[in-house]
Protein backbone atom coordinates (compact mmCIF):
# COMPACT_ATOMS: atom_id res chain seq x y z
CA UNK A 1 0.00 0.00 0.00
CA UNK A 2 1.32 3.59 -1.04
CA UNK A 3 1.65 5.97 1.48
CA UNK A 4 0.69 9.89 1.07
CA UNK A 5 4.98 10.30 1.95
CA UNK A 6 5.22 7.97 -0.63
CA UNK A 7 3.39 9.51 -2.97
CA UNK A 8 4.75 12.91 -2.13
CA UNK A 9 8.26 11.84 -2.22
CA UNK A 10 7.85 10.64 -6.21
CA UNK A 11 6.36 13.76 -6.94
CA UNK A 12 9.14 15.75 -5.37
CA UNK A 13 11.52 13.36 -7.70
CA UNK A 14 10.37 15.16 -10.69
CA UNK A 15 11.46 18.71 -10.68
CA UNK A 16 10.61 21.55 -13.69
CA UNK A 17 14.52 20.88 -14.48
CA UNK A 18 13.58 17.33 -15.37
CA UNK A 19 14.37 15.85 -19.03
CA UNK A 20 12.06 16.56 -21.39
CA UNK A 21 11.92 15.11 -24.91
CA UNK A 22 13.75 16.79 -27.75
CA UNK A 23 10.61 18.57 -29.20
CA UNK A 24 9.68 20.21 -25.85
CA UNK A 25 13.39 21.20 -24.97
CA UNK A 26 13.22 22.88 -28.64
CA UNK A 27 10.15 24.90 -27.90
CA UNK A 28 10.95 26.15 -24.62
CA UNK A 29 14.04 27.05 -26.17
CA UNK A 30 11.91 28.86 -28.58
CA UNK A 31 10.17 31.02 -26.09
CA UNK A 32 10.60 34.91 -26.22
CA UNK A 33 9.55 37.73 -25.21
CA UNK A 34 8.49 38.98 -28.87
CA UNK A 35 5.73 37.57 -30.53
CA UNK A 36 6.92 35.29 -33.08
CA UNK A 37 6.04 35.66 -36.89
CA UNK A 38 5.35 32.32 -37.34
CA UNK A 39 2.27 32.43 -34.83
CA UNK A 40 -0.47 30.56 -36.04
CA UNK A 41 -3.48 32.94 -37.22
CA UNK A 42 -6.36 32.98 -35.34
CA UNK A 43 -10.37 33.11 -36.84
CA UNK A 44 -11.38 37.45 -37.34
CA UNK A 45 -14.37 37.87 -36.32
CA UNK A 46 -16.25 40.79 -38.29
CA UNK A 47 -16.02 43.67 -36.14
CA UNK A 48 -19.27 45.43 -34.97
CA UNK A 49 -20.03 48.25 -36.65
CA UNK A 50 -22.53 51.54 -35.58
CA UNK A 51 -24.43 53.69 -38.47
CA UNK A 52 -23.35 57.50 -38.42
CA UNK A 53 -27.05 58.10 -37.95
CA UNK A 54 -26.70 55.81 -34.71
CA UNK A 55 -24.16 56.92 -33.11
CA UNK A 56 -25.65 60.82 -34.04
CA UNK A 57 -28.41 60.00 -32.32
CA UNK A 58 -26.89 58.82 -29.41
CA UNK A 59 -24.27 61.33 -29.20
CA UNK A 60 -27.83 63.87 -29.15
CA UNK A 61 -29.69 62.08 -26.52
CA UNK A 62 -26.35 62.16 -24.35
CA UNK A 63 -25.66 65.84 -24.94
CA UNK A 64 -29.13 66.78 -23.88
CA UNK A 65 -29.10 64.86 -21.01
CA UNK A 66 -25.62 65.64 -19.93
CA UNK A 67 -26.89 67.97 -16.46
CA UNK A 68 -29.58 64.81 -15.73
CA UNK A 69 -26.59 62.35 -15.97
CA UNK A 70 -24.79 64.23 -13.58
CA UNK A 71 -27.16 64.33 -10.67
CA UNK A 72 -28.32 61.01 -11.63
CA UNK A 73 -26.14 58.24 -12.76
CA UNK A 74 -29.10 55.46 -13.10
CA UNK A 75 -30.64 57.26 -16.37
CA UNK A 76 -27.14 57.62 -17.57
CA UNK A 77 -27.00 53.84 -17.08
CA UNK A 78 -30.18 53.15 -18.68
CA UNK A 79 -29.06 55.89 -21.70
CA UNK A 80 -26.05 54.52 -22.12
CA UNK A 81 -27.41 50.48 -22.22
CA UNK A 82 -28.39 50.99 -25.54
CA UNK A 83 -26.35 48.37 -26.51
CA UNK A 84 -24.48 50.45 -29.46
CA UNK A 85 -20.97 50.35 -29.13
CA UNK A 86 -18.23 49.80 -31.46
CA UNK A 87 -16.72 47.12 -29.38
CA UNK A 88 -15.62 44.10 -30.90
CA UNK A 89 -17.81 40.67 -29.86
CA UNK A 90 -14.37 39.13 -29.67
CA UNK A 91 -12.82 42.03 -27.12
CA UNK A 92 -15.91 41.67 -25.22
CA UNK A 93 -16.28 38.04 -25.31
CA UNK A 94 -12.87 37.75 -23.87
CA UNK A 95 -14.01 39.19 -20.66
CA UNK A 96 -17.18 37.48 -20.36
CA UNK A 97 -19.27 40.22 -21.73
CA UNK A 98 -21.34 41.40 -24.20
CA UNK A 99 -22.52 44.67 -25.89
CA UNK A 100 -25.62 45.07 -23.87
CA UNK A 101 -23.64 44.91 -20.94
CA UNK A 102 -21.34 47.86 -21.47
CA UNK A 103 -21.96 51.26 -20.63
CA UNK A 104 -21.59 52.93 -24.25
CA UNK A 105 -19.29 56.22 -22.81
CA UNK A 106 -17.84 58.24 -25.66
CA UNK A 107 -16.26 60.88 -23.53
CA UNK A 108 -13.04 61.83 -25.43
CA UNK A 109 -9.58 63.90 -25.22
CA UNK A 110 -6.39 64.48 -27.26
CA UNK A 111 -2.92 65.60 -26.38
CA UNK A 112 0.10 64.94 -28.03
CA UNK A 113 -1.47 64.68 -31.19
CA UNK A 114 -3.79 61.61 -30.26
CA UNK A 115 -6.84 61.60 -29.49
CA UNK A 116 -8.19 58.66 -26.78
CA UNK A 117 -11.68 57.65 -26.50
CA UNK A 118 -13.49 56.13 -22.84
CA UNK A 119 -15.74 53.95 -25.62
CA UNK A 120 -17.39 51.63 -23.29
CA UNK A 121 -17.40 50.43 -19.32
CA UNK A 122 -18.96 47.75 -17.08
CA UNK A 123 -18.62 47.00 -13.10
CA UNK A 124 -19.84 44.83 -10.88
CA UNK A 125 -19.60 43.57 -7.74
CA UNK A 126 -16.41 41.97 -9.16
CA UNK A 127 -14.24 43.89 -11.13
CA UNK A 128 -14.39 47.35 -13.28
CA UNK A 129 -13.76 46.98 -17.17
CA UNK A 130 -12.50 50.11 -19.37
CA UNK A 131 -12.66 49.92 -23.17
CA UNK A 132 -10.04 52.70 -24.84
CA UNK A 133 -9.69 53.67 -28.29
CA UNK A 134 -6.53 55.42 -29.67
CA UNK A 135 -7.21 57.79 -32.90
CA UNK A 136 -10.28 55.28 -32.96
CA UNK A 137 -8.97 52.12 -32.89
CA UNK A 138 -8.46 49.36 -30.41
CA UNK A 139 -11.67 48.23 -29.43
CA UNK A 140 -12.77 46.67 -32.92
CA UNK A 141 -11.75 43.37 -35.21
CA UNK A 142 -9.81 40.84 -33.83
CA UNK A 143 -7.68 42.19 -30.37
CA UNK A 144 -5.06 39.14 -31.22
CA UNK A 145 -3.64 41.15 -33.85
CA UNK A 146 -3.75 44.41 -32.39
CA UNK A 147 -0.65 46.30 -31.91
CA UNK A 148 1.35 44.50 -34.78
CA UNK A 149 1.01 47.07 -37.06
CA UNK A 150 2.34 50.86 -37.09
CA UNK A 151 -0.53 53.57 -35.25
CA UNK A 152 -1.83 50.61 -32.90
CA UNK A 153 -1.07 52.08 -29.85
CA UNK A 154 -1.80 50.69 -26.48
CA UNK A 155 -2.15 52.14 -23.13
CA UNK A 156 -0.15 50.81 -19.95
CA UNK A 157 -1.32 51.04 -16.24
CA UNK A 158 2.48 52.60 -15.48
CA UNK A 159 0.78 55.61 -17.11
CA UNK A 160 -2.89 55.05 -15.96
CA UNK A 161 -4.88 55.78 -12.99
CA UNK A 162 -8.41 55.56 -11.68
CA UNK A 163 -10.06 57.46 -9.17
CA UNK A 164 -13.92 58.19 -8.01
CA UNK A 165 -15.61 60.97 -7.36
CA UNK A 166 -14.84 60.50 -3.50
CA UNK A 167 -11.07 60.11 -4.19
CA UNK A 168 -10.48 56.41 -4.02
CA UNK A 169 -8.28 54.96 -5.83
CA UNK A 170 -9.03 51.79 -7.98
CA UNK A 171 -5.57 49.40 -8.79
CA UNK A 172 -5.65 47.32 -11.90
CA UNK A 173 -6.42 43.71 -11.70
CA UNK A 174 -5.95 40.62 -13.80
CA UNK A 175 -4.29 40.34 -17.50
CA UNK A 176 -5.68 42.52 -20.20
CA UNK A 177 -5.07 43.86 -23.61
CA UNK A 178 -3.44 47.11 -24.63
CA UNK A 179 -6.87 48.62 -24.83
CA UNK A 180 -9.19 46.75 -22.19
CA UNK A 181 -8.49 48.05 -18.92
CA UNK A 182 -9.11 45.85 -16.04
CA UNK A 183 -9.19 47.37 -12.22
CA UNK A 184 -10.14 46.42 -9.06
CA UNK A 185 -14.48 46.57 -8.27
CA UNK A 186 -16.07 49.90 -7.29
CA UNK A 187 -15.63 50.38 -3.57
CA UNK A 188 -18.31 51.99 -1.14
CA UNK A 189 -19.52 54.28 -1.34
CA UNK A 190 -19.26 54.44 -5.15
CA UNK A 191 -20.25 50.86 -5.26
CA UNK A 192 -23.62 52.22 -3.71
CA UNK A 193 -24.67 55.47 -4.96
CA UNK A 194 -22.89 54.95 -8.44
CA UNK A 195 -19.78 56.06 -9.52
CA UNK A 196 -18.18 58.90 -11.54
CA UNK A 197 -15.00 57.92 -12.51
CA UNK A 198 -11.88 59.88 -13.95
CA UNK A 199 -9.45 57.77 -16.10
CA UNK A 200 -5.82 60.21 -16.18
CA UNK A 201 -3.82 58.87 -18.44
CA UNK A 202 -0.16 60.38 -18.86
CA UNK A 203 1.65 58.10 -22.03
CA UNK A 204 0.49 55.49 -24.45
CA UNK A 205 2.61 53.11 -26.03
CA UNK A 206 3.78 52.14 -29.32
CA UNK A 207 3.59 48.52 -29.11
CA UNK A 208 3.82 47.07 -32.35
CA UNK A 209 7.85 48.23 -32.07
CA UNK A 210 7.70 46.00 -29.13
CA UNK A 211 7.07 43.03 -32.14
CA UNK A 212 9.90 44.60 -34.02
CA UNK A 213 12.34 44.24 -31.48
CA UNK A 214 14.33 40.95 -31.88
CA UNK A 215 14.27 38.00 -28.85
CA UNK A 216 16.50 39.33 -25.50
CA UNK A 217 16.85 43.10 -26.53
CA UNK A 218 16.58 45.73 -23.99
CA UNK A 219 13.45 48.07 -25.05
CA UNK A 220 13.97 51.79 -24.14
CA UNK A 221 10.09 52.21 -22.83
CA UNK A 222 10.63 55.59 -22.89
CA UNK A 223 11.62 55.91 -26.71
CA UNK A 224 8.13 54.18 -27.31
CA UNK A 225 5.98 56.27 -25.18
CA UNK A 226 4.26 59.49 -25.83
CA UNK A 227 3.32 61.27 -23.22
CA UNK A 228 0.52 63.37 -23.04
CA UNK A 229 -2.24 64.41 -20.54
CA UNK A 230 -5.97 62.91 -21.04
CA UNK A 231 -8.51 62.83 -18.90
CA UNK A 232 -11.46 60.53 -19.81
CA UNK A 233 -14.84 60.35 -17.33
CA UNK A 234 -17.65 57.89 -17.06
CA UNK A 235 -20.60 57.74 -14.60
CA UNK A 236 -20.56 54.00 -13.72
CA UNK A 237 -23.34 52.02 -11.62
CA UNK A 238 -21.84 48.40 -9.92
CA UNK A 239 -24.15 45.80 -11.26
CA UNK A 240 -25.51 43.72 -8.81
CA UNK A 241 -24.23 40.49 -7.48
CA UNK A 242 -26.94 38.09 -6.44
CA UNK A 243 -26.93 34.72 -4.14
CA UNK A 244 -29.82 32.39 -5.89
CA UNK A 245 -32.23 29.97 -4.10
CA UNK A 246 -31.31 26.92 -5.09
CA UNK A 247 -34.16 25.15 -7.43
CA UNK A 248 -34.95 21.53 -5.98
CA UNK A 249 -33.44 18.53 -6.13
CA UNK A 250 -33.53 16.47 -8.68
CA UNK A 251 -34.29 12.57 -8.34
CA UNK A 252 -33.86 9.54 -10.43
CA UNK A 253 -33.76 6.10 -10.13
CA UNK A 254 -30.31 5.82 -10.54
CA UNK A 255 -28.92 9.56 -9.50
CA UNK A 256 -30.04 12.21 -7.13
CA UNK A 257 -28.90 15.74 -7.74
CA UNK A 258 -28.92 18.66 -5.00
CA UNK A 259 -28.04 22.47 -5.76
CA UNK A 260 -25.46 23.28 -2.96
CA UNK A 261 -25.13 26.92 -4.09
CA UNK A 262 -25.84 29.47 -7.06
CA UNK A 263 -24.89 33.05 -7.38
CA UNK A 264 -24.96 35.79 -10.33
CA UNK A 265 -24.01 38.29 -11.69
CA UNK A 266 -25.13 40.24 -14.91
CA UNK A 267 -22.73 38.53 -16.91
CA UNK A 268 -22.24 35.79 -15.29
CA UNK A 269 -23.94 33.04 -13.19
CA UNK A 270 -22.02 30.03 -11.19
CA UNK A 271 -23.55 26.88 -10.02
CA UNK A 272 -22.87 24.06 -7.28
CA UNK A 273 -24.34 21.37 -7.07
CA UNK A 274 -23.66 17.45 -6.25
CA UNK A 275 -24.76 14.08 -7.62
CA UNK A 276 -25.28 10.88 -5.52
CA UNK A 277 -26.93 7.69 -6.50
CA UNK A 278 -26.26 4.40 -8.07
CA UNK A 279 -24.74 5.96 -10.96
CA UNK A 280 -21.98 7.64 -9.09
CA UNK A 281 -21.72 4.56 -7.39
CA UNK A 282 -21.40 3.03 -9.89
CA UNK A 283 -18.49 5.58 -11.62
CA UNK A 284 -16.79 5.20 -8.39
CA UNK A 285 -16.32 1.09 -8.76
CA UNK A 286 -15.40 1.55 -12.58
CA UNK A 287 -12.16 1.06 -13.77
CA UNK A 288 -9.95 4.31 -14.50
CA UNK A 289 -11.37 5.56 -17.81
CA UNK A 290 -8.69 5.42 -20.41
CA UNK A 291 -7.60 7.46 -23.51
CA UNK A 292 -10.41 7.44 -25.31
CA UNK A 293 -12.62 6.47 -22.40
CA UNK A 294 -14.97 3.16 -22.87
CA UNK A 295 -18.49 3.48 -25.09
CA UNK A 296 -20.08 2.65 -21.78
CA UNK A 297 -18.30 5.39 -19.55
CA UNK A 298 -18.86 8.14 -22.33
CA UNK A 299 -22.63 7.13 -22.51
CA UNK A 300 -22.88 7.11 -18.74
CA UNK A 301 -21.04 10.84 -18.57
CA UNK A 302 -23.01 12.15 -21.30
CA UNK A 303 -26.28 11.15 -19.93
CA UNK A 304 -25.69 11.85 -16.25
CA UNK A 305 -22.72 14.34 -15.88
CA UNK A 306 -22.54 16.81 -18.58
CA UNK A 307 -24.50 19.68 -17.62
CA UNK A 308 -25.73 22.39 -20.13
CA UNK A 309 -27.91 25.61 -19.66
CA UNK A 310 -30.62 27.23 -21.85
CA UNK A 311 -32.19 30.90 -22.20
CA UNK A 312 -35.55 31.38 -21.89
CA UNK A 313 -35.86 30.87 -25.44
CA UNK A 314 -33.78 27.63 -25.50
CA UNK A 315 -30.60 29.14 -26.63
CA UNK A 316 -27.48 26.92 -25.22
CA UNK A 317 -25.20 29.27 -23.19
CA UNK A 318 -21.34 29.69 -23.68
CA UNK A 319 -19.99 28.08 -20.58
CA UNK A 320 -16.88 29.75 -19.47
CA UNK A 321 -15.72 26.01 -17.05
CA UNK A 322 -17.34 23.26 -15.96
CA UNK A 323 -16.31 20.21 -14.23
CA UNK A 324 -17.14 17.26 -11.36
CA UNK A 325 -14.63 16.72 -8.45
CA UNK A 326 -15.62 13.43 -6.62
CA UNK A 327 -13.98 13.36 -3.14
CA UNK A 328 -12.47 10.22 -1.78
CA UNK A 329 -16.17 9.74 -0.34
CA UNK A 330 -19.52 10.61 -1.26
CA UNK A 331 -21.04 12.73 -3.43
CA UNK A 332 -19.79 13.78 -6.87
CA UNK A 333 -19.21 17.62 -6.71
CA UNK A 334 -20.15 19.47 -9.96
CA UNK A 335 -19.27 23.20 -10.36
CA UNK A 336 -19.96 25.54 -13.95
CA UNK A 337 -19.64 28.94 -14.85
CA UNK A 338 -21.60 29.96 -17.70
CA UNK A 339 -22.21 33.45 -19.66
CA UNK A 340 -25.56 34.60 -19.21
CA UNK A 341 -27.52 37.09 -20.99
CA UNK A 342 -28.74 39.40 -18.04
CA UNK A 343 -31.68 39.27 -15.61
CA UNK A 344 -34.05 36.04 -17.33
CA UNK A 345 -35.34 32.56 -16.64
CA UNK A 346 -32.35 30.13 -17.34
CA UNK A 347 -33.17 26.52 -17.42
CA UNK A 348 -30.64 23.81 -16.20
CA UNK A 349 -30.25 20.25 -17.68
CA UNK A 350 -27.52 18.26 -15.56
CA UNK A 351 -27.25 15.30 -18.20
CA UNK A 352 -28.56 13.91 -21.87
CA UNK A 353 -31.02 11.34 -19.67
CA UNK A 354 -32.44 14.27 -17.75
CA UNK A 355 -34.08 16.25 -20.88
CA UNK A 356 -37.84 15.88 -19.45
CA UNK A 357 -39.35 18.95 -18.15
CA UNK A 358 -39.17 17.54 -14.76
CA UNK A 359 -36.16 16.58 -14.20
CA UNK A 360 -35.22 19.91 -15.69
CA UNK A 361 -34.55 22.99 -13.70
CA UNK A 362 -35.48 26.89 -14.12
CA UNK A 363 -33.48 29.54 -11.74
CA UNK A 364 -34.28 33.21 -12.05
CA UNK A 365 -31.54 35.70 -12.46
CA UNK A 366 -32.98 39.10 -10.63
CA UNK B 1 16.99 65.80 -20.23
CA UNK B 2 19.29 64.06 -17.55
CA UNK B 3 16.00 62.80 -16.08
CA UNK B 4 14.71 61.41 -19.53
CA UNK B 5 18.33 59.79 -19.51
CA UNK B 6 18.15 58.70 -16.42
CA UNK B 7 14.30 57.17 -16.84
CA UNK B 8 15.46 55.44 -19.83
CA UNK B 9 18.11 53.65 -18.32
CA UNK B 10 15.93 52.32 -15.04
CA UNK B 11 13.75 50.72 -18.04
CA UNK B 12 16.41 49.03 -19.74
CA UNK B 13 17.59 47.35 -16.27
CA UNK B 14 13.44 46.75 -15.83
CA UNK B 15 13.80 44.99 -18.86
CA UNK B 16 16.56 43.43 -18.61
CA UNK B 17 15.48 42.12 -14.93
CA UNK B 18 11.79 41.10 -16.37
CA UNK B 19 13.73 39.14 -18.97
CA UNK B 20 15.89 37.63 -16.40
CA UNK B 21 12.81 36.38 -14.41
CA UNK B 22 11.03 35.31 -17.54
CA UNK B 23 13.78 33.11 -18.36
CA UNK B 24 13.81 31.49 -15.26
CA UNK B 25 10.17 30.87 -14.99
CA UNK B 26 9.53 30.22 -18.73
CA UNK B 27 10.53 26.23 -18.69
CA UNK B 28 8.35 25.72 -15.28
CA UNK B 29 5.10 27.81 -17.58
CA UNK B 30 5.92 25.58 -20.46
CA UNK B 31 5.53 22.41 -18.52
CA UNK B 32 2.64 24.08 -16.50
CA UNK B 33 0.87 24.23 -19.77
CA UNK B 34 2.16 20.71 -20.95
CA UNK B 35 -0.04 19.25 -17.84
CA UNK B 36 -2.66 21.09 -18.31
CA UNK B 37 -3.46 18.95 -21.44
CA UNK B 38 -1.75 21.55 -24.13
CA UNK B 39 0.31 19.91 -26.83
CA UNK B 40 3.79 21.01 -27.59
CA UNK B 41 2.79 23.99 -30.07
CA UNK B 42 -0.22 24.91 -27.73
CA UNK B 43 2.13 25.07 -24.58
CA UNK B 44 4.49 26.98 -26.45
CA UNK B 45 1.63 29.94 -27.67
CA UNK B 46 0.58 30.31 -24.55
CA UNK B 47 3.40 30.77 -22.74
CA UNK B 48 4.64 33.22 -25.69
CA UNK B 49 1.05 35.29 -25.08
CA UNK B 50 1.56 35.20 -21.53
CA UNK B 51 4.86 36.68 -22.00
CA UNK B 52 3.99 39.74 -23.85
CA UNK B 53 1.12 40.08 -21.86
CA UNK B 54 2.89 40.13 -18.57
CA UNK B 55 5.65 42.72 -20.07
CA UNK B 56 3.23 44.72 -21.33
CA UNK B 57 0.57 44.99 -17.91
CA UNK B 58 4.38 44.33 -15.56
CA UNK B 59 3.30 47.26 -13.31
CA UNK B 60 -0.16 45.65 -12.21
CA UNK B 61 2.23 42.75 -11.35
CA UNK B 62 1.76 42.00 -6.99
CA UNK B 63 4.02 40.02 -5.25
CA UNK B 64 6.81 37.47 -6.78
CA UNK B 65 7.30 37.20 -9.99
CA UNK B 66 6.97 33.50 -10.09
CA UNK B 67 4.01 33.13 -9.18
CA UNK B 68 2.30 35.71 -11.08
CA UNK B 69 3.32 34.80 -14.10
CA UNK B 70 2.05 31.20 -13.65
CA UNK B 71 -0.86 32.64 -13.02
CA UNK B 72 -1.52 33.86 -15.66
CA UNK B 73 -0.16 31.06 -18.02
CA UNK B 74 -2.75 29.13 -16.05
CA UNK B 75 -5.76 31.12 -16.80
CA UNK B 76 -4.58 31.12 -20.26
CA UNK B 77 -4.89 27.45 -20.20
CA UNK B 78 -8.24 27.03 -17.85
CA UNK B 79 -10.27 27.41 -21.27
CA UNK B 80 -11.68 23.91 -22.96
CA UNK B 81 -8.82 22.83 -25.14
CA UNK B 82 -8.64 24.57 -28.66
CA UNK B 83 -10.47 22.69 -31.14
CA UNK B 84 -12.55 20.26 -28.65
CA UNK B 85 -15.99 21.25 -26.82
CA UNK B 86 -15.49 21.58 -23.10
CA UNK B 87 -14.88 17.62 -21.53
CA UNK B 88 -15.47 16.24 -18.07
CA UNK B 89 -12.55 17.15 -16.34
CA UNK B 90 -12.14 13.40 -15.84
CA UNK B 91 -11.92 12.95 -19.55
CA UNK B 92 -9.89 15.54 -20.16
CA UNK B 93 -7.42 14.49 -23.18
CA UNK B 94 -4.11 14.71 -22.20
CA UNK B 95 -1.02 15.34 -24.53
CA UNK B 96 1.58 13.18 -24.68
CA UNK B 97 3.74 13.68 -22.32
CA UNK B 98 6.57 15.87 -22.10
CA UNK B 99 8.58 14.56 -19.87
CA UNK B 100 11.71 11.14 -20.79
CA UNK B 101 9.43 8.54 -19.72
CA UNK B 102 12.16 6.84 -17.79
CA UNK B 103 11.38 9.12 -14.84
CA UNK B 104 9.18 7.71 -13.36
CA UNK B 105 6.56 6.50 -15.95
CA UNK B 106 3.75 5.63 -13.63
CA UNK B 107 3.75 8.54 -11.99
CA UNK B 108 3.44 10.33 -14.91
CA UNK B 109 0.41 8.23 -16.18
CA UNK B 110 -1.55 8.28 -13.12
CA UNK B 111 -1.04 12.37 -12.67
CA UNK B 112 -2.42 12.88 -16.38
CA UNK B 113 -5.44 11.00 -15.24
CA UNK B 114 -6.19 13.35 -12.11
CA UNK B 115 -8.91 16.26 -13.09
CA UNK B 116 -7.15 19.57 -14.65
CA UNK B 117 -7.21 21.77 -11.24
CA UNK B 118 -5.32 18.65 -9.27
CA UNK B 119 -2.67 17.72 -11.59
CA UNK B 120 -1.76 21.79 -11.61
CA UNK B 121 -1.76 22.05 -7.98
CA UNK B 122 0.54 19.24 -7.39
CA UNK B 123 2.70 19.98 -10.20
CA UNK B 124 3.39 23.82 -8.80
CA UNK B 125 3.27 22.39 -5.00
CA UNK B 126 5.92 19.36 -5.20
CA UNK B 127 7.39 19.66 -8.68
CA UNK B 128 7.86 22.79 -8.70
CA UNK B 129 8.38 23.62 -5.06
CA UNK B 130 5.91 26.55 -4.97
CA UNK B 131 4.23 27.19 -1.63
CA UNK B 132 0.64 26.50 -1.09
CA UNK B 133 -0.12 30.27 -0.52
CA UNK B 134 1.50 31.00 -4.33
CA UNK B 135 -0.30 27.57 -5.10
CA UNK B 136 -3.99 29.40 -4.13
CA UNK B 137 -2.85 32.32 -5.77
CA UNK B 138 -2.23 30.91 -9.06
CA UNK B 139 -5.30 29.11 -8.69
CA UNK B 140 -7.63 31.67 -7.77
CA UNK B 141 -8.26 30.43 -4.44
CA UNK B 142 -7.40 30.87 -0.84
CA UNK B 143 -4.41 29.10 0.87
CA UNK B 144 -6.99 26.89 2.69
CA UNK B 145 -8.89 26.18 -0.32
CA UNK B 146 -4.93 25.19 -2.34
CA UNK B 147 -4.24 23.03 1.35
CA UNK B 148 -7.81 21.07 0.90
CA UNK B 149 -7.34 20.91 -3.27
CA UNK B 150 -3.49 19.30 -2.68
CA UNK B 151 -4.84 16.95 0.14
CA UNK B 152 -8.09 15.56 -2.51
CA UNK B 153 -5.56 15.56 -5.20
CA UNK B 154 -2.26 13.21 -3.55
CA UNK B 155 -5.30 11.31 -2.82
CA UNK B 156 -6.69 10.88 -6.08
CA UNK B 157 -3.24 9.99 -7.31
CA UNK B 158 -2.55 7.98 -4.46
CA UNK B 159 -5.39 5.64 -5.36
CA UNK B 160 -4.50 5.71 -9.06
CA UNK B 161 -0.89 4.29 -8.39
CA UNK B 162 -2.44 1.79 -6.13
CA UNK B 163 -5.18 0.70 -8.89
CA UNK B 164 -2.43 0.44 -11.51
CA UNK B 165 -0.52 -1.45 -9.29
CA UNK B 166 -3.58 -3.78 -8.95
CA UNK B 167 -4.13 -4.01 -12.40
CA UNK B 168 -0.24 -5.71 -13.23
Amino acid sequence: MKSTEEVESRLRSFSSSATLRPADEQAVAEIHLSPRESSRPRTTQRALRVSAAAAAIVLAILLVNVLAAYYAPKYQRALADSGVGPISQRLLSGVGLKTGDVTVVGDSATSAGHTLKLVGAYADGLRTVLFVSVDGKGVTGNPKEYGKNPGEWGISFDLATLTDQFGHSYGGQGVVGPTDLQFQPLAWPASDVGSRLTLHITGIWAIWKIAEEGPNKAIDTEALTTHGDWSLHVTLISAPYHTIAPPAPVQTPTADYTFTGISASETEMVLHWTVDGPVNDGLRSAPTPQDPPSAAYTQTMQDYFTPRVYDANGNELQMEDWGYTWPKTGPAQGEMAVFINGPGRYRIRLGNALSAPDLQRWVVVP
Amino acid sequence: MQAVASRAASDVDDRADFEAAFREVSRSAFLLARHLGRDTDGAKDVVQDAALRAWRYRSSRTGEFRPWFLAIVYRQCRGPLPESLPLPRAWETVAPNPIESSMDPELLAALSLLPRRQRAALWLRYCDDLTTADVGRILHCSETAAKQLLLRARDSLRERLIEQELKK
